[in-house]
């Protein structure tokens, strides 16, 4: 997997996102299908107004709970696999 | 996660007027005329704007038979211009091609059209003289128009024998064919014994719907479904965890086939959506529903204990196994 944690995105026409306890949840009307994100608090749905890499994006989360370099990997492959499933885009 | 509750649903079930101009055998609302008490126009558009400010994603409409509504294309407009997506239910009758030319324009709509058989000799007895050859029409000006649509199938004694023939139709319009449960609610509950399916028909349908992943079932099928279907995500009921209902005059029920007094938990004329989603007792027992006998059976996992509205309207009781569970069909059969 390519180094993704500076790369930007955006939702994929079509898909909107909400914030729920567990993270973040995504609505593709493509489907429809439901797609979850268990980020806890570390992402809003904001995130995806691809403003921010990851990277910088988590710099300002350092004491949210679960900021940890495992964890941040973990969602940097998420990010990823939603990329491959057309949900987000990079931008 | 659906214990804790979400926020909010991700679809809700809104069923938008009684009206109706067909009186088919197995409306699971006893849909014909409407109600006075029936949701305003600006009462529909405030709802419109809970749903939004909630970000409930989408809205599946259905009647009654939606198109009869006076003013419900701008209603949809409304939802569609406030990011809520629709997925309208029609039986298809009032489609015209000026309609579906419409309809094409609506990037946020869905369209199912109601059929209840790959014949007229079939689908007239249940939806009425004549409304095979006007359905067709309909499904033939919205494929013309380019408007994305799937056709409907009850699930039925009559209507199991010509599901691969269905498929075939609803293909031939570039259309998916969807198959909803049969459930003895609305005029449903007269004529279950005449056109619920039967158990031989149960089996062999779990076995052809393996075969046909294309085929869409909604949540209906989780009592039969397989381990390959599970992976789509169909393996509980999502009444109070995932949807709920909204009724013409604005109650709210957890689903559409439990529209009963014992399951009513608001009125949207006076109560937020989102505070009875937060609040309900009624939503708070759905969400923890474990169907005791179940709990043990090898395929929980895949059905979590099937449809709780079935089981109510079998047995007055929603803590019981889904009467048309395929592991009890089974054992019914073999003995």
């Amino acid at each position: 997997m390519t180094d993704t944690s500076y790369a930007k995105y955006k939702l994929a026409p079509g898909t909107q996102v909400r914030e729920e306890g567990f993270g973040l949840l995504f609505y593709t009307q493509q489907g429809p299908r439901l797609y979850f994100l268990a980020c806890g608090s570390l992402l809003d749905a904001s995130f995806f107004e691809g403003r921010q890499g990851l990277e910088q994006w988590l710099a300002g989360q350092r004491d949210e709970p679960g900021h940890d370099r495992g964890s941040v990997a973990q969602m940097q492959q998420a990010l990823h696999q939603l990329g491959e499933k057309g949900v987000i885009l990079e931008c | 996660m659906a214990r804790a509750g979400l926020s909010a649903p991700v679809n809700v079930t809104w069923e938008i007027t009684f009206r109706c101009n067909l009186n088919c055998a197995h409306c699971l609302s006893d849909a014909g005329r409407a109600s006075p008490e029936e949701l305003t126009d600006e009462q529909c558009r405030r709802l419109v704007d809970q749903l939004s400010a909630s970000k409930v994603f989408q809205v599946n409409i259905g009647g009654g038979e939606p198109f009869i509504r006076p003013g419900f294309m701008d209603l949809l407009a409304y939802a569609h211009q406030k990011g809520v997506v629709t997925c309208v239910s029609s039986n298809g009758t009032l489609i015209g091609r000026d309609l579906a030319r419409r309809l094409a324009r609506m990037k946020m709509l869905y369209l199912q059209v109601s059929l209840d058989g790959a014949t007229p000799e079939v689908n007239d007895p249940i939806r009425g003289r004549g409304t095979y050859q006007r359905i067709i029409q309909a499904a033939e000006n919205l494929a013309n128009e380019g408007v994305l649509f799937s056709i409907n199938t009850v699930l039925t004694k009559k209507s199991y024998p010509q599901l691969e023939d269905l498929r075939r139709l609803a293909g031939s319009f570039g259309a998916e064919l969807r198959v909803s449960r049969f459930r003895p609610s609305g005029r449903g509950k007269q004529s279950r014994d005449h056109l619920g399916p039967d158990k031989e028909q149960l089996e062999s349908f779990a076995a052809w719907l393996e075969g046909h992943e294309l085929v869409r079932t909604g949540d209906s099928f989780f009592c039969l479904t397989s381990e390959k279907r599970r992976r789509k995500g169909l393996d509980m009921c999502g009444a109070a965890k995932m949807t709920c209902c909204i009724s013409p005059t604005g109650d709210v029920f957890p689903c559409a086939f439990l529209q009963e007094q014992p399951f009513w938990v608001g009125n949207v004329k006076t109560d937020s959506l989102k505070s009875v989603w937060d609040h309900s007792l009624v939503f708070a027992r759905l969400r923890n529903l474990q169907v005791e006998t179940c709990v043990e059976c090898s395929r929980f996992e895949v059905c979590r204990g099937g449809c709780p509205a079935m089981a109510f309207h079998t047995y007055k009781d929603i803590n019981m196994p889904d009467p048309e569970c395929l592991v009890n069909l089974n054992m019914e059969m073999a003995s």
